[in-house]
């Protein structure tokens, strides 16, 4: 059975079991147990809705830490573009690289210039394609994961081209060596991560043996040590220290979608998790019949919205627009060139995006349609208040894991106690 | 193992609940999707087909390691001539229906193409009996 790396784990000490996160998990992957929460590893899709929303912050990020990159000679942060919304539009984007280098960073490079990039490709995928639509963006790594527990007949649906932030990883890889005349192996490449998921999908990618990444840092983590730099440095910033070649976008992370040209037809843009689940829904259905291309973000407002963005998703979007009217200067794109590497696979994913088998009931097909009908006869006897108490998300989740044998019937507290609904019904009617 | 569902007759805001209810039991027991994609597709075409034409359906989901089989019951005005319903492109949906983007007369011949039998009967005042059939392999 393949493990599953995730990029948050509950602080037992800190875990108040207020069951917050068990009741919003999309995927129902949290049961708290004995007071705890716990998170089954092969249902959690990363979308780290636990880490936002838990009261006690006790779902935290595990990202590697700046003492791990020590090691390396050269160190290249490759910021998220969210990184800069979590700023006043004030501070000229250049002061966040000056504040990275501070940090212990040699160089900054931007997933801008890859992401204009990809815009290109995806409108010229979209023009050749003529499979099954729509095409569902490949961009969030969450909702890749969610297809694969959730939706794994979506899978062939999702676009076979890589992340921005990947492709920016690669070239560096590749040619930053040669122009220092330095070892690959001296040299990091270090993500700056608004989320868990896209942690995880350097950590253990969906689609291809490993990333291009050498090390990914949450947004949180750094933005505490960048602050203080920032404002050191804007007090003597001066625009004239911005070189020519700075090149600023602020579109497609913190956009979602945003500069994908009317060229790739009717596409839809949703956010936040119960959204895509419902749009998921509905191509499931084939009830979106007029849609060819969905950006699906499992972040509400995109990728602004990352439980690892410090920052409200809200302001953090407003201050996005206030930079893009300020510092945007629109590259030259050299489309023939890129369409060529497009043709020649450059920008393709390593492999398909294939489904994670899901195993509610072990077992074969025999078993499981009999735990299921086991299943509808224990729901029968519950309360069916999803009042969380048995430590299950809801009374569905509870019979589900009673017939796979994770827990008894009477952890319900109903039913242990002899508590029945219909009491209390009929009290009330004699009332 | 078997479970019930209720449709209501011009429903639109909620309808596409059933079949998603029935894809996510298929999901849990573990059925190729590809297989629980010709199912959902089905179930989708008759729940809105009750939408559109009935006054309210009873559902029957029946699940065996062989045999999955859906059946609708609905009570509404019946289908005059069930040939001709099952023509491509063959619709009662009216103007308004239409413009929304429903009843473009593809349901049947979609429920027909998708599913490996399918059983149709029909009195006209009273209802009409889909039994949608899908033989696992």
């Amino acid at each position: 059975m393949i493990k599953y790396f995730h990029a948050h784990r509950v602080i037992r000490e800190k875990c108040m079991g207020h069951m917050t996160c068990m009741r919003r998990c999309p995927a129902e992957a949290i049961r708290v147990i004995r007071g705890k929460a716990v998170i089954a590893d092969e249902l959690c899709v990363d979308c780290g809705t636990c880490i936002s929303v838990c009261p006690s912050k006790a779902v935290v990020a595990i990202s590697d830490i700046f003492e791990g990159l020590k090691k390396y000679k050269y160190k290249v942060a490759i910021p998220s573009p969210v990184l800069y919304s979590q700023f006043e539009p004030s501070i000229h984007p250049y002061i966040i690289h000056m504040a990275l280098k501070q940090l212990g960073f040699d160089k900054v490079v931007d997933i801008f210039f890859a992401s204009d990039t990809l815009s290109v490709v995806i409108e010229k995928y979209m023009d050749d394609f003529k499979g099954r639509l729509p095409r569902i963006s490949s961009h969030c790594p969450a909702t890749v994961r969610l297809i694969q527990v959730k939706y794994p007949d979506l899978v062939e649906l999702v676009v076979t081209l890589d992340a921005p932030r990947e492709i920016t990883a690669r070239e560096i890889k590749e040619n930053l060596p040669i122009e220092l005349g330095m070892d690959p192996d001296d040299i990091a490449v270090v993500y700056i991560s608004p989320c868990p998921a896209k942690i995880v999908s350097i950590k253990q990618p969906a689609e291809k043996a490993r990333s291009w990444f050498d090390g990914t840092v949450s947004m949180n983590d750094v933005y505490s040590l960048l602050f203080p730099h920032v404002i050191g440095i804007k007090e003597t910033f001066d625009i004239s220290m911005v070189p020519d070649d700075f090149y600023f976008s602020a579109d497609f992370t913190t956009f979602a979608g945003k500069n994908w040209s009317s060229r790739i037809g009717n596409r839809l843009v949703v956010t936040g998790v119960d959204h895509v689940m419902k749009i998921f829904d509905d191509i499931e259905n084939s009830r979106l019949r007029n849609v060819n291309f969905v950006e699906a973000l499992t972040c509400m407002q995109g990728c602004v919205g990352g439980p690892f963005a410090p920052e409200n998703p809200y302001i953090a979007r407003s201050n996005s627009y206030k930079q893009k009217s300020l510092y945007e200067n629109i590259a030259d794109l050299d489309e023939r060139k890129i369409i060529d590497q497009y043709k020649n696979g450059y920008y393709n994913l390593e492999n398909p995006v294939l489904p994670r088998p899901t195993k509610y009931f072990d077992g074969d097909l025999v078993t499981s349609i009999k735990r299921m009908k086991e299943k509808n006869k224990v729901y029968q006897k519950l309360p069916q208040i999803d009042c969380g108490c048995c430590g299950a998300p809801t009374c569905i989740a509870f019979a589900e894991d009673f017939v796979r044998g994770e827990t008894e019937l009477m952890n319900c507290i109903f039913l242990s106690q002899k508590v029945n609904l219909n009491n209390w019904a009929d009290r009330e009617n004699n009332q | 193992m078997s479970q019930d569902f209720l449709i209501e007759g011009n429903d639109f805001a909620g309808a596409g609940m059933v079949s998603t209810s029935i894809k996510s039991i298929l999901k849990k027991i573990g059925f190729d999707p590809v297989f629980i994609r010709r199912i959902a597709i089905s179930t989708y075409e008759a729940e809105m087909n009750v939408v559109m034409h009935a006054r309210r359906a009873k559902v029957g989901l029946m699940v065996s390691p062989t045999l999955v089989e859906v059946i609708l019951d609905d009570e509404g005005k019946g289908i005059p001539d069930i040939d001709k319903a099952m023509q491509n492109g063959y619709t009662t949906a009216t103007e308004e229906m239409r413009a929304l983007g429903f009843g473009s007369g593809m349901g049947l011949p979609n429920i027909d193409k998708n599913s490996d039998k399918l059983e149709i009967k029909s009195v006209v005042g009273v209802g009409t009996r889909l039994a949608i059939k899908f033989y696992v392999e």
